[in-house]
Formats: structure tokens, C-alpha cells, sequence
């Protein structure tokens, strides 16, 4: 019986193609949409994430406490003591790849007549290559030398003040004691990211000369840690606890993870629920879709179903050929936007969607936030969970949206159903 | 007794309108500030005491100015900033930092940078060169004492429609025409920057602070006292002092 069922369900899709083609067109169009969003989704916080983990957080950032709730201004007085000795003692420990020291902080950049004000980051340039890759991101010039009085620019930045490659700048700021002080540094290259913010205001010099000028020597603002497994940073960070509260390299230090950052832990988990909310109303209109061809597909037959009945099927029989109509149609539909919504993810998790282009170049480089938030292209992640689960939400929604109608025409008598039209 | 009374009612009615008309015109108020604060030429050796987070620098440098609009200071400590040179004429600032071995014109973001790393910018510096009395329209507020002294409150407004400071409160010693205290207040109304005096010294027949604390209400627990150890008036300052060989030297 219940393989007749299933052979009545097929026939039956197959007798009004139009309208099953106009359900399965919906269910299709839901599912990619679906597919495309949430691998969007997950795209941006995955490249946030992997930005943020390079350029600012590490696996895990010593810092001081005040440092770590002034950070977006960057408080010059705020040092890690003895940074050196404290790098070592941490890149002895077995589960550690890199340890990477800076300072950062606000200076004015002058050339000429013109005076533009930037993020310096005082880095090694040989670790910050590995962790950051900014290296493979220069477009003119050469990367920067710790050797030399040298600075790696972005190409924003360049624009901005017209530099180019061996230019002449003049960094100045005040130093930790209120001094005012001042280096001519050489522009060795520009860099470019993609992100508006990191091209528009970094500056790279190396860790000595940013120590010089704030005459903070044998300190740092922030050091990063990475390891060999990211997902250990918690306990990695609580282990550090004791090195840190020794007091030899300054007061209230604190070890924190990439994911207290703020980014990563506040700003994206909120990124993804305003996502969330879009693509819960998305999938409402979907729904709705599908729910109301679910009727028509019902309520056009009252009388083929009140014909059946006359001829001996059970309630629970038509009930049942009318999920398995729907089951079939959100299997065809599902699979159908499976099939282009991941195919087109796909696609563009290879080539990027390019929002600098789409917006125009000089729009995207006006949205510049103070993190590093979104890069000019964004590459899509596919998941074999983002698959499956629309997948299945695709068959769900189907099923669920003809459960009433199902309900209601199998407990149709077959004389109503003759005499009048199904009320549901 | 009648006599006496009539000849101080006349003395009054004589003396009385100078008195309110003089002290009810914001302008000539302005005046008399303006000409207590200018002067042809001037050396000064000063201390710059930053208080910041429980912190205390103290800068010192000497300074040699022609009127209000040109100006040479160099810092002689401490070691960080001696020989840091600041030049001023007319709204254009330069300085020289012996670290880079460079001059620096300031414009732009600069001027609103604070001035080495006090509570003072280097706009600050610049506006001071203008007479209060041409870029702002004054109004008379209530009087008020001010520690032991009586004085005319008065509310500038710039009649420029970009002025750093767009409106002034300032308290104004009614004996010597001295701004005693002054709010700043930017466009929106936001109080920027209070400054008070706190010494003055007669010279010859100027009154001029010698004393002065300044706070930048937008930096956190800081402010900046400054104090004029030695002051010269009307000296002979050679031209050659306001050029940038002056500043390389």
C-alpha cells in the first residue's frame, strides 16, 4: 500500500506540470538564496576572524589591563616591561609557533606642507611577515628593513599625502614622558589590503625605531602569540598567568584570547544575528511561498480527492499522498537550489565578490571603520553543514507547509467535496 | 550739609555715566585686556609644569616675541626636548626637531595637536595673536567675585564663523583688566578648555600674568600650569631671530 501510495504522490506531481514547476521553481529559489547567504555569512566572519587573528589579536595578546580597555586609543604609557626577556621565556614553551612584539600608537606624518595623521605599528619585520603577510601585499617598492629608518605605507595612505617609494616623511608624536619627538623616515614600499581602514592609516617601521621614539626601550604595547593549535588559546592564556603576575614586566598584565577580542567575540557574533534576522525573514517569505502553492495544489482538487475517497481511500491515505507529493516536490526543489546555491557559493568562494567594484572605488573607500572589518572582496564559505541543513530545511518547510490542507481534505467527505468547494 | 550733599550729587551725576558707560561696553573692556596683554617686544624664561595622571613634567624654555604676532621659543629642557624650537609668525608656525635635524610647518591636524604634550595646542598659540576685540562681539553678563575679586563677566561670540574657540567666557579683573578665568567653548557649545590665572605682576604700567594654569577639558585628569620666572619688556629683538636660520642654528 504505502508503495502505491508513493507511485500515486509521483504521478500526481507530474500531472499539472506547471503548477508543480511553479513550487519547485520557489523552493529552488529559497534554498540558494539560503545556500548563498549563509555561506556569504560565514565568509565574513571567517575572513574577519582571520584578519583580526594576524593583524591584532594572535591566539593570544598580552597586554595591560588598561591598555586592553584603552586600545582603541593607545594609551602610549601603557608597556609591557622587559618585553624581550618575556618573549623568550614564551617562545620556549613546546606549543608556541611565533611570539611577536609591537608597539602602536598615534603620530602626525608630514611631508612637504602637508601633515596627515596615522597608526604606527612597530613590529620586527621578519615576524610580522609571517603573521601578518603584508610582505606579499606590496605593490610598489620593497618591503621594510629593521636595519634602516624605514617605512612600509598603504597605498590609501600614499594617495592621500601623494607619496611615493624613497619619499622623504616626517614621523612625529609625543613620547610616553609628554616629549615631543620626531624621525625622517624613507617610504621602502606601499602596501595594499583590501581593507579600506589598514591601507587608509597603518604605518609599519621597525620595533627599535617605534621604541626610540617613544623612548620606551625593551617594551612593547601588545605581544602576540601564536600556536600550533588555535582552539588551546584559552587554556594556553590561563597557563600564562603566572608569568605575567610576577610583576617583573609591569602591573596587571592580562592574557587574552582571539576570542575576548573585540571583534571577534562581540562585533561578529553580532554581524552574525543581524544576518540571522535577514535570513529568517527571507526564509519566512519562502515558507509563505510554499505554503500557499502547498493549498492551491490542494484546494484545486477537492473533487479528484473527493472522487478518491468515493472510491475507497482512506483519510489517512490521501493524507499521506499529499505529504509524499510535497515530500517529492521539496526533495526535486531542495536538491535543485542545493545544485545552484552551491554551486554558485562555489564558484565565488574561488573568485570573491568583489564590493569595492560593485560599489564603486570611491564609495568603498569611504566606509572606513576602525577595524578591519570588511575586505574590498569577500570569498563565500560552503560548508557541508550550510548544504545539508538547507537541504533539509528546504524538505521540512515543504512537508510542514501541506500538513493542514493534507489534514483538512482527508477528513472531506466525498459528497461535500463534490457538492462544494474545500473551506480551509 | 546741603551744600556737601548737592556738590556729591553733582560730583556723581558728572562721574557716574563715564563709570557705567565704561563699565557696561563690552568692547572697551576688550580694549583695555588688549592692551594690557600686547606689548612691542618681550623675553620671557618660563616653566611649563604638565600635571597628567598623577604624573608632573616640567618643561622649560625661553621665549622672544615682537608684539603678538611674532614669536621664537626654545625649550631647554628636559633632555628629550632641548633644542626643540618653535617659531611663530603670524598664523604660521614652524618647528625644529634636533632629533629628525628637521623644520616642520604646521598645519592642518597639527595646529590642534597639543602643544609638547601640554594642555595647550599650537592653534592655541596662533589665535592669541589676534585682538579679542576684532574677532569677537561681546555681551555683559552678571558681575561676579572671583577669589576676592570683582569682576565684569562678559560672553564673546566669534563673528567669524570659523574660529577654534567660537564662544569665551571671561571673567575680567574689574582694576586691571585681566581675564582672571576664561571657558572655551567650541561651536556645539562643548566646553573645551578653561584657563585661570592664578599671578600678577605690575610692570611699569602694565598688569600681566605671570602665573597661569590651563586644562584641556578633553584630556582626562591633565592640565598645564605655566609660570613666567623672568620677564623683559621692550627690549631690542633683532629681526634675524624670527627666520628658519634661527631655527637650524
Amino acid at each position: 500500500m504505502f508503495l502505491n501510495i508513493l507511485k500515486l504522490g509521483w504521478k500526481n506531481i507530474s500531472r499539472n506540470r506547471k503548477r508543480t514547476l511553479f513550487t519547485v521553481v520557489a523552493i529552488t529559489v529559497g534554498i540558494t538564496m539560503l545556500i548563498f547567504a549563509s555561506s556569504y555569512i560565514e565568509g565574513i566572519v571567517d575572513s574577519t576572524t582571520e584578519i583580526a587573528k594576524r593583524m591584532r589579536t594572535g591566539d593570544v595578546k598580552i597586554m595591560t589591563s588598561e591598555y586592553s580597555r584603552l586600545e582603541r586609543i593607545m594609551p602610549k604609557e601603557e608597556l609591557v616591561l622587559n618585553s624581550e626577556k618575556l618573549s623568550e621565556r614564551i617562545r620556549e614553551i613546546d606549543d608556541v609557533t611565533l611570539v611577536s612584539q609591537m608597539v602602536k600608537f598615534n603620530a602626525l606624518i608630514s611631508k612637504d606642507e602637508l601633515n596627515e595623521p596615522g597608526v604606527i605599528i612597530g613590529g620586527d619585520p621578519e615576524v610580522i611577515k609571517i603573521h601578518m603577510g603584508i610582505a606579499e601585499m606590496v605593490i610598489s617598492g620593497t618591503y621594510f628593513n629593521k636595519e634602516k629608518k624605514e617605512v612600509l605605507i598603504g597605498r590609501l595612505f600614499a594617495e592621500k599625502m601623494g607619496l611615493k617609494v624613497n619619499d622623504e616623511i616626517l614621523l612625529v608624536t609625543t613620547d610616553i614622558n609628554y616629549s615631543t619627538y620626531a624621525l625622517p623616515f624613507r617610504v621602502s614600499g606601499i602596501f595594499n589590503t583590501g581593507y579600506t581602514y589598514l591601507d587608509k592609516h597603518l604605518l609599519f617601521i621597525p620595533l627599535e625605531l617605534g621604541r626610540e621614539i617613544l623612548d620606551c626601550p625593551n617594551s612593547s604595547h601588545e605581544i602576540l602569540i601564536y600556536l600550533k593549535n588555535s582552539d588551546k588559546a584559552d587554556e594556553f592564556a590561563s597557563g600564562l598567568k603566572n608569568i605575567i603576575g610576577e610583576g617583573t614586566y609591569g602591573d596587571s598584565l592580562t592574557a587574552l584570547t582571539w576570542e575576548e577580542d573585540e571583534i571577534i567575540g562581540e562585533l561578529m557574533p553580532m554581524v552574525k544575528q543581524i544576518w540571522q534576522k535577514i535570513l529568517g525573514i527571507i526564509l519566512l517569505i519562502v515558507a509563505m511561498v510554499i505554503l500557499n502553492t502547498m493549498l492551491m495544489i490542494v484546494m484545486e482538487r477537492y473533487q479528484e480527492i473527493g472522487v478518491l475517497k468515493a472510491m475507497g481511500l482512506k483519510s489517512s491515505e490521501v493524507f499521506s499522498m499529499i505529504v509524499t507529493e510535497a515530500l517529492f516536490i521539496g526533495t526535486i526543489g531542495s536538491a535543485l537550489g542545493v545544485l545552484i546555491g552551491g554551486g554558485f557559493s562555489a564558484w565565488l568562494e574561488k573568485t570573491g565578490i568583489n564590493f569595492a567594484e560593485m560599489a564603486g572605488k570611491e564609495m568603498w573607500e569611504k566606509f572606513d571603520m576602525p577595524f578591519a572589518l570588511f575586505g574590498n572582496i569577500i570569498y563565500p564559505n560552503l560548508t557541508l553543514e550550510i548544504i545539508v541543513s538547507s537541504f533539509f530545511f528546504g524538505l521540512l518547510i515543504s512537508v510542514i507547509a501541506v500538513l493542514y490542507p493534507a489534514y483538512k481534505s482527508s477528513k472531506m467527505l466525498p459528497a461535500e467535496a463534490f457538492r462544494s468547494k474545500l473551506k480551509v | 550739609m546741603k551744600k556737601i550733599l548737592f556738590i556729591l550729587i553733582l560730583l556723581f551725576m558728572v562721574i557716574a555715566p563715564e563709570f557705567t558707560a565704561e563699565e557696561k561696553d563690552p568692547f572697551d573692556i576688550l580694549n583695555k585686556i588688549d592692551s594690557n596683554m600686547t606689548f612691542e617686544s618681550a623675553y620671557a624664561e618660563m616653566e611649563m609644569i604638565i600635571t597628567i595622571k598623577k604624573r608632573v613634567i616640567i618643561k622649560k624654555f625661553k621665549s622672544y616675541s615682537i608684539g603678538n604676532t611674532r614669536s621664537f621659543i626654545e625649550f631647554l629642557s628636559p633632555v628629550r626636548d632641548r633644542g626643540t624650537k618653535i617659531l611663530k609668525k603670524d598664523k604660521i608656525i614652524k618647528i625644529y626637531y634636533p632629533s629628525a635635524e628637521r623644520i616642520l610647518r604646521l598645519s592642518g591636524h597639527m595646529l590642534r595637536q597639543s602643544m609638547m604634550g601640554s594642555d595647550m595646542s599650537y592653534e592655541d598659540m596662533t589665535e592669541r595673536s589676534n585682538k579679542l576685540r576684532e574677532e569677537y562681539r561681546g555681551e555683559m553678563l552678571q558681575n561676579e567675585v572671583l577669589v576676592g575679586n570683582e569682576c565684569f563677566v562678559l560672553m564673546l561670540t566669534s563673528i567669524k564663523k570659523k574660529q577654534t574657540y567660537f564662544k569665551r567666557k571671561i571673567w575680567v579683573d574689574k582694576r586691571k583688566y585681566i581675564g582672571l578665568k576664561e571657558e572655551l567653548y567650541s561651536k556645539s557649545g562643548k566646553l573645551v578648555k578653561v584657563s585661570k590665572v592664578i599671578s600678577i605682576k605690575l610692570f611699569n604700567n602694565r598688569y600681566y600674568p605671570v602665573e597661569m594654569i590651563m586644562e584641556d577639558k578633553l584630556r582626562k585628569n591633565s592640565s598645564t600650569r605655566i609660570v613666567i620666572k623672568k620677564i623683559d619688556f621692550n627690549i631690542d629683538i633683532p629681526d634675524e631671530m624670527f627666520t628658519e636660520r634661527m631655527l637650524l642654528k
